[in-house]
């Protein structure tokens, strides 16, 4: 989710439209809003009203520091794991 | 438009019942993120078919699985059976004690310490069931084991010199005449 934020703010319906097009994450469009009402609590996103050119104000979302943070370290974390997994499995570029 | 007000309507107001044991904050904040992505998602489309309404919710969720899912996320998140998942972000008071206690409070204070550190830990929600399991067998195999070695030691200890000899050797002031030369 945070890396969804990640090249600037987005909007939910965008967000939501953007989780669909990742492929192998099935989800319903509903849960993305507990999610991001959790990540607005713990600091991680921050969210702006903004007129939009057709319909309503927008509530749009953004990385704060702390999610920019947060997502760096995810990544990282997320990288050591894969990479150990490849190592067991055989199944990494390097040792192909 | 008339029929596409009361599918929304209804909608919201079944996730709102089915959100009823929430916060009151979280519950409202809820409802109105899921509104807006209704309004939104209308506004975008040309004319909105009633069909479109329902495709629109459909794609959403159940209000049930939805709430239930802002009840997991929520902050004091005790769900409908009563079994509580908060487990804290960081290692507190009980874990660190329960560490300590269990690491240099068995040397230091040797049965309260192990005892104390076993009931911090098990007073923890940070580790799991299997983990104390783990950490109480071993903490307290030490105490069978190692009587049970120190026993097998004095047990083949006192076999070829006499019995006091041994300790005595290491007793300097007795030792120092006889091992020294005099010269």
């Amino acid at each position: 989710m945070l890396s969804l934020l990640v090249n600037g703010q987005r909007y939910g319906v965008e967000l939501a439209r953007a989780l669909g097009e990742v492929d192998g994450l099935e989800t319903t469009e509903g849960t993305l809003y507990p999610l991001l009402s959790r990540l607005r609590r713990d600091g991680l996103v921050i969210t702006t009203w903004q007129e939009s050119p057709a319909g309503p104000p927008r509530r749009y979302y953004a990385l704060s520091k702390q999610g920019h943070h947060a997502l760096q370290e995810f990544k990282e974390e997320w990288c050591r794991y894969r990479d150990a997994v490849d190592r067991l499995l055989g199944t990494g570029e390097a040792t192909a | 438009m008339k029929t596409h007000d009361v599918l929304v309507t209804e909608y919201l107001q079944h996730l709102r019942t089915a959100a009823g044991d929430l916060p009151p904050d979280v519950r409202e904040e809820l409802v109105s993120n899921i509104a807006e992505h209704i309004a939104t998602s209308l506004a975008e489309l040309d004319n909105p078919s009633e069909s479109d309404v329902r495709d629109l919710l459909d794609r959403l969720g159940e209000p049930a699985s939805i709430a239930a899912d802002a009840r997991v996320l929520s902050d004091n998140a005790t769900s409908a059976n009563g079994q509580t998942s908060a487990r804290p972000s960081k290692p507190g008071f009980l874990e660190w004690g329960g560490i300590v206690m269990l690491g240099l409070g068995s040397y230091v204070l040797p049965v309260v310490g192990t005892i104390a550190g076993l009931i911090m830990i098990a007073l923890s929600p940070w580790w799991n069931r299997r983990q104390k399991f783990v950490a109480a067998t071993l903490s307290l195999s030490g105490a069978i084991v190692v009587p049970l070695i120190a026993a097998g030691i004095f047990a083949a200890g006192p076999a070829e010199q006499g019995r006091n000899q041994p300790i005595a050797n290491y007793i300097p002031v007795q030792t120092a005449p006889q091992s020294t030369p005099t010269r």
